[in-house]
């Protein structure tokens, strides 16, 4: 970041690879796998590319990214409407994201059917949630991040985040009960 | 511990986040509580269950977009700046300008559409008004100087009608 800041632009090619995964994967959680996901992931790293003199080497440079994120996606979300349509997670094909997914790790038929089906609760659990309590768990379930780093994205105290943990995986299991009551 | 305390530190102690000294407290009370324990694993196996949900990877041409959106926004801008660069320019330079020609041109026509011509008041009294020409006629311009160059002459007309009608009157007589 330090060479894209004096000038390199190799070095904000070598940004994007390195973060680009990371970042998309949060928005397409968080946007419930609409096919915008990737759009607006695109639209982080430009935002990225613009804001660079506003970066301090004090700060942690993905932390600073995915602040970024954060305010992208949600102004994504104004934009789109409080729920997406079932349409805007199909790909060109018509397919759901989720059955792409479920493709992949399936052995049979019903191995795809029960995969397609967990996904699809997941996201739908995670969708329930207000927008604070999705964030903070993506953060820290698929993010790996620390409560502090989670703190400084959302601009909250460590106590905040760990009460929207918490509230967040009590809805969560609520959400999800039934699915564990089947035994699937 | 109470069950309240207990199940709002459930999600630390998933995560392995709690200090020794309450780490051991919830694994106490876990022990004893049917219920807490019941709290506990109803999140682990929701948060086990989130771990399957996988996001998919990214495409290939994901960063070359991102070079060519960003070279495309550069150009806009530069487009954008440029022309508010322009519109500053004309409007910051031109201004004092634009005023100054604005004042003149006003005073111009007022100048011009209330001209008023000086008369010669030589040979006037001065309980004589001062006619104001205000017509830009030619004419009437030389009419006004004939008039004027002719006053004495009216009013040496004046005398004359009288002495005139004196004498016809003496005449009569």
């Amino acid at each position: 970041m330090l060479r894209f800041q004096r000038g390199d632009e190799a070095g904000f090619r070598v940004l994007v690879d390195r973060y680009r995964q990371r970042i998309f994967a949060f928005t397409w959680r968080f946007l419930n796998g609409s096919q915008e996901s990737e759009d607006i992931a695109q639209e982080v790293f430009v935002k990225v590319y613009f804001a660079r003199e506003t970066w301090r080497p004090a700060a942690k440079f993905s932390t600073w990214v995915y602040v970024i994120t954060r305010n992208t996606c949600l102004q994504a979300l104004k934009k789109m409407g409080p729920r997406l349509s079932v349409d805007s997670r199909q790909t060109e094909d018509g397919r759901e994201l989720i059955e792409t997914l479920a493709d992949g790790n399936a052995k049979t038929p019903s191995d795809h059917a029960l995969a397609e089906e967990k996904s699809r609760r997941i996201a739908d659990a995670l969708d329930r949630l207000p927008e604070s309590q999705k964030m903070a768990i993506i953060l820290r379930r698929y993010d790996q991040l620390s409560y502090e780093e989670i703190g400084e994205i959302m601009n909250c105290s460590v106590q905040s985040v760990k009460s929207l943990l918490f509230r967040g995986h009590v809805s969560l299991k609520e959400h999800l009960k039934e699915y564990f009551a089947d035994g699937v | 511990m109470k069950c309240n305390e207990v199940k709002e530190l459930l999600i630390e102690y998933l995560d392995e986040s709690l200090d020794a000294r309450r780490r051991q407290a919830v694994d106490e009370h876990l022990c004893d509580c049917n219920s807490c324990r019941k709290e506990r694993d109803g999140l682990l196996s929701a948060c086990e269950m989130m771990a399957d949900y996988q996001a998919p990877v990214v495409s290939d041409q994901f960063t070359r977009q991102v070079l060519q959106k960003v070279h495309e926004r550069s150009q806009k801008q530069q487009a954008t700046g440029l022309f508010d660069r322009l519109v500053a320019f004309m409007s910051f330079r031109s201004l004092p300008a634009l005023a100054s020609l604005a004042l003149l041109a006003g005073l111009g026509y007022f100048i011009l559409s209330n001209r008023s011509v000086n008369v010669n008041n030589e040979g006037f009294s001065g309980t004589q008004k001062i006619e104001i020409v205000r017509d830009l006629k030619d004419e009437d311009i030389i009419r006004d100087l004939e008039i004027y160059e002719n006053a004495d002459m009216l009013e040496n007309l004046d005398l004359l009608v009288d002495l005139e009608a004196v004498e016809n009157y003496e005449a009569e007589k």
